[in-house]
């Protein structure tokens, strides 16, 4: 049986901007994209992880870097 | 003219920051009971401060020396009261009339945070949360008495117990420490003591059982072992008494009006138990809460360098002090950060690798949910001692220092963090006062008090500790002493009412020695 593994797919480079903030990414699509992007933010600003959390995808702004 | 006449309530800009701050306190789940907020200027805020918070207590020259102090550092600048808060039901707040609009805002969510920890925190569970009008009527009582036996008689007295108002025994509220004695049990004063079924240990039987149920041989030891333990208990009191208050209030030959003042500075010394016990977590807690609070919905963009600027000199640490609020609200954080990434549990503090260890998260978020439960059943004993890790230390940087005399200065003993822990663990036991308690009430069969103090490596302060025997002497009206140990020698000192002695004896205090035996 051939399946289909997405984390063997090549990871591509995004930046994640929300509000002022962008942080740059490596994930396998947008949506892996933005949960890398929260896990980055939570990192680095722990003091905001339950914003951080809380936020709706829709306010995520994420652009591919060729 | 009383403090409480003149204090003014709110203005309407300050009522809708005051409505907004408690709906976010109350969104984030903080919970406490109705706060109510007043308006003092800086002579009325000292004024109410140097007499604890409270703005009816009984009358005291102390008071009106801690409102001198606080005043003349404010005129100088050296110190400002931003805020003053009261636990009781309902919370009383005080706001500085002088204080920025920001600055007001910035304190109504700090008091939501005390006041949810007042209301929450297990440690302030069996306070009087009717201390305001209680203190008041201690005011009356005392008032009362000064009338009546002369107000310098009176505030003498009260010298005496203020002075040894910290012998009490801060976790009695919580434990029944001896067994409390029924009036109505006459059992042991009757002539039935010899009758078949008060033999201890004895099992009810029927007379061809009695040798295998009850064999003769069994029953003389237990009777031994009971008559043993009856001949240790024989003394007075039958168990050390680490209230030592309560007592003088149950023996000492006090008047009734001395015996109701030195019930009102004991209750008053238990109300303000809690609050020593937890100053780093109620103030870390507090600040907390005014942080995320004012960062995240408080704050306009003209106020933030105000709010800066202030909320950092609040938490500025010294090289020689701790600040209460620094360390307890960098360690709140700290826990919600390490709950929020899943460091904690055996996976985790098994993990050799630095740098997993550095990074470690498995995004679990249960920050928040944690810091509600430490607020919940910490005090500051047990918070510091669960949660200042090593990478704690670390980070910030804490040390232990101390007087070398021979360079003449204060300097870094150590960073070990063992040490610095140790350190800070024994300033929090007993609040860092010595633990005392009553041995003899009838030492020697001559009615003299003889306390013992629990010496953990610190000596007692002589000074201190001859003021005090002079003052139990005058509560007692007889000798007291009180074994401690001076220079690694167990030592007793004596104030018979006239002079001051130490005696020392040889025996070398051995720590071990003391383990095993208390």
């Amino acid at each position: 049986m051939i399946s289909h593994n997405p984390e063997h797919e090549p990871k591509r480079t995004f930046h994640v901007r929300v509000g002022h903030t962008t942080v740059t990414v490596k994930g396998h699509s947008r949506e892996n994209a933005i949960g890398q992007a929260r896990q980055q933010l939570c990192q680095d600003m722990p003091r905001m992880w339950d914003i951080i959390q809380s936020l709706g995808h829709h306010r995520f702004d994420v652009f591919e870097v060729e | 003219m009383p403090v409480a006449s003149l204090i003014r309530t709110l203005t309407p800009d300050l009522i809708d920051a005051q409505q907004r701050i408690e709906a976010h306190a109350r969104d984030y789940g903080l919970d406490f009971y109705t706060t109510v907020f007043e308006m003092v200027d800086a002579q009325q805020l000292n004024a109410i401060a140097a007499y604890g918070g409270f703005p009816t207590r009984y009358p005291h020259w102390r008071f009106g020396m801690e409102y001198e102090q606080l005043s003349k550092g404010y005129a100088y600048g050296l110190q400002k009261i931003y805020e003053l808060v009261i636990n009781n039901d309902p919370c009383y707040a005080y706001l500085m009339t002088s204080n920025s609009f920001s600055d007001q805002k910035l304190v109504m969510a700090h008091v939501y945070g005390h006041c949810d920890f007042f209301k929450n925190n297990i440690w302030f569970s069996k306070t009087n949360r009717k201390m305001i009008d209680e203190m008041a009527n201690h005011g009356n009582r005392v008032r009362r008495y000064m009338d009546r036996f002369g107000a310098e008689t009176v505030e003498e007295f009260t010298d005496v117990c203020l002075s040894v108002e910290d012998l009490i025994d801060i976790h009695s509220p919580f434990i029944q420490r001896y067994e409390r004695q029924d009036k109505y049990s006459f059992r042991n004063a009757t002539d039935d003591m010899n009758r078949e079924e008060n033999i201890p240990g004895r099992f009810p039987a029927k007379q061809y059982m009695e040798p295998y149920i009850n064999p003769p041989e069994a029953l003389a030891l237990e009777t031994a072992r009971q008559q043993k333990r009856l001949d240790q208990n024989d003394g007075f009191p039958k168990e050390p008494r680490r209230d030592i208050l309560l007592f003088l209030l149950e023996h000492a030959p006090l008047r009734p009006w001395q015996v109701d003042l030195l019930s009102i500075v004991r209750d008053e010394a238990y109300y303000f138990v809690p609050q020593g016990q937890t100053k780093i977590m109620n103030e870390g807690w507090a600040s907390y809460w005014h942080s995320t609070i004012m960062t995240r919905h408080g704050l306009e963009p003209n106020e933030i360098i105000n709010y800066a600027d202030h909320n950092s000199g609040t938490l500025a640490t010294s090289p020689t002090r701790l600040n209460p609020y620094k360390l307890g609200v960098e360690l709140i954080r700290d826990i919600e950060d390490r709950w929020n990434r899943g460091c904690f549990g055996r996976d985790y503090n098994e993990c050799d690798d630095r740098v997993a260890k550095r990074e470690w998260n498995t995004n679990i978020g249960l920050g928040r949910e944690k810091i509600f439960e430490v607020r919940r059943i910490h005090n500051d004993l047990t918070f510091i001692d669960e949660f200042l890790t090593l990478e704690f230390c670390r980070r910030h940087k804490l040390f232990k220092f101390g007087y070398n005399e021979n360079t003449e200065h204060y300097e870094i003993e150590s960073r070990e963090f063992p040490k610095v822990k140790q350190q800070l663990l024994y300033s929090l036991t007993n609040r860092g006062r010595p633990i005392i308690s009553v041995r003899d009430g009838n030492y020697k069969n001559r009615g003299e008090l003889y306390l013992k103090h629990d010496y953990n490596g610190v000596e007692l302060e002589l000074n201190y500790a001859n003021a005090t025997l002079e003052n139990l002497f005058q509560l007692w009206q007889r000798p007291v002493h009180v074994e401690t140990v001076l220079d690694n020698r167990v030592s007793t000192l004596t104030f018979d009412g006239s002079e001051q002695s130490v005696s020392k004896t040889d025996q070398v205090w051995n720590e071990a020695e003391e383990v095993k035996t208390s």
